[in-house]
């Protein structure tokens, strides 16, 4: 099991939905790093303490994407295992909320 | 060849136009005046949003016209500071933005004029929130600010910055004993400037005045007297009551909307509270338009706390306990300004649980 730690591994600063719009986006964590290790098949932890916070659009794009990018609910809960503690736990909760109302690619556009 | 040394060249430049001027005379043409003359905008006394909207929006609408309308004569534009008595932080903002544009789009170098004349307290605000760095200029404040206002720079960007959007709070660590950022500050400023960047210009708005990019400027404020904490966003775009229709949860909007108001059709404060009320109670229900919902958890619950947003010809005013005033305007404000407000023992009395971001 690997534990990814968004504010070690990937920014303190978490920023928008895209990369387009800037760094530190919902889609480059999910692309760079969500995406490689799912993809494998591999259980991970990501520990969501020590930023500075998240919009709910990085948020929704990192883990409610990972379903619009073809991976199934199940699979996501199965592989994904999210940490957070004090103030950020309010995030885990958006994230299964985005996760389970994300629809697939292929039925939502 | 010789070198002139730059001096010797302005003269010679000065001597040149001067014997040019006189030949034309003596063609007997006319010099035109009209291409040299001066427009004077000049503010009102009182610049706010709060206490003299009309003047305030007819000062900021005049200055856009002179200065980025199509122009069929050449002039210089003078944007006269000196009779402000009285400019509030809100206002300064979107007059700096207006400064900035005006810089960008013109590819221009603003000067400085009779900065000795304005009221202190306008030249210390405008120094103090960083305008003039910001335009390239050399800050005209001598003294101290004395109005009691703690203020951070105004930042500016096309892109979402994590650092400079968290800049915003972290400031506050050196003046406010015992100040912890808060993770949904953070998280309502990100969501209005990411706002600003994705939606606020959107591709089929033929704005009046020329954007000066997907822009967005944001800045903070601390009054010790009240020890109140302020947030600013502002964007010059199209406003959040016209960009709602592309957005993908106006469905849920229009439903909300017919429920409300039947077959009234809707102004911009109405927009804005249907939108606001929908991304409250559909959370989920669709990947986007969650963003005032989010501003507004900001300050639910907290005290004094308030979130006001002024977009198009709209105004909104959310407050701690969910209470919601509209009022609408008529005119435009040229973009959307978001503020939160809120106490700032709200930031100084962090749960054990909540990371200490300043250790």
């Amino acid at each position: 099991m690997k534990t990814i730690s968004i504010a070690d591994d990937f920014t303190k600063y978490p920023g928008g939905r895209y990369k387009k719009h800037g760094k530190g986006s919902g889609e480059e964590f999910r692309e760079d790093f969500l995406v490689p290790n799912l993809e494998k098949d591999e259980q991970i932890i990501v520990v969501l303490d020590g930023t500075a916070g998240y919009s709910s659009s990085f948020l929704e794009e990192a883990f409610g994407g990972l379903v619009r990018r073809g991976f199934g609910r199940d699979r996501v809960h199965q592989l994904l295992k999210i940490r957070a503690d004090g103030a950020f736990k309010t995030y885990e909760t958006m994230i299964w909320q985005f996760v389970d109302t994300s629809r697939s690619e292929n039925l939502a556009h | 060849m010789r070198r002139i040394a730059p001096k010797t060249q302005r003269q010679l430049i000065i001597t040149g136009l001067a014997r040019w001027r006189n030949a034309i005379k003596r063609r007997g043409k006319r010099y035109d005046e009209r291409e040299h003359q001066e427009i004077r905008v000049s503010a009102p006394e009182v610049l706010s949003f709060q206490e003299n909207f009309a003047a305030t929006i007819a000062f900021l609408d005049e200055f856009r016209d002179r200065v980025l309308a199509p122009r069929t004569e050449s002039y210089r534009v003078y944007v006269d500071l000196k009779p402000i008595k009285r400019l509030s932080v809100p206002v300064a903002i979107v007059l700096a933005a207006e400064f900035h544009r005006w810089s960008i789009v013109r590819n221009y170098q603003l000067r400085i004029r009779d900065s000795h004349a304005w009221a202190p307290s306008v030249r210390n605000l405008l120094s103090d929130l960083g305008v003039f760095d910001l335009l390239g200029l050399r800050a005209v404040a001598d003294s101290p600010n004395d109005d009691n206002f703690t203020l951070t720079r105004l930042i500016s960007g096309t892109k979402t910055d994590g650092y400079k959007i968290d800049q915003l709070q972290a400031q506050f660590g050196v003046v406010l004993a015992g100040f912890t950022k808060n993770p949904d500050m953070f998280a309502g400023l990100m969501e209005a400037a990411e706002n600003a960047i994705a939606h606020g210009y959107p591709d089929g708005y033929k704005p009046k005045h020329q954007f000066a990019g997907h822009r967005w400027w944001a800045a903070s404020c601390l009054d010790p007297r009240s020890m109140t904490l302020r947030f600013f966003v502002f964007d010059q775009g199209a406003g959040i009551p016209f960009t709602l229709p592309t957005a993908t949860f106006y469905e849920q909007i229009r439903a909300t909307l017919a429920q409300l108001f039947g077959d009234f059709i809707p102004n911009d404060s109405v927009m804005l509270r249907a939108a606001l009320e929908v991304g409250r109670t559909r959370t989920g229900l669709d990947h986007r338009g969650l963003g005032l919902k989010r501003m507004s958890d900001v300050v639910t619950g907290a005290e004094n706390g308030s979130l006001r947003i002024l977009s198009g010809k709209g105004e909104i005013v959310y407050y701690a306990d969910e209470r919601i005033e509209t009022r609408d305007h008529d005119s435009h404000i040229g973009g959307t300004l978001i503020e939160w407000s809120m106490n700032a023992d709200a930031f100084t009395n962090p749960s054990e649980d909540m990371p200490n971001e300043n250790d």
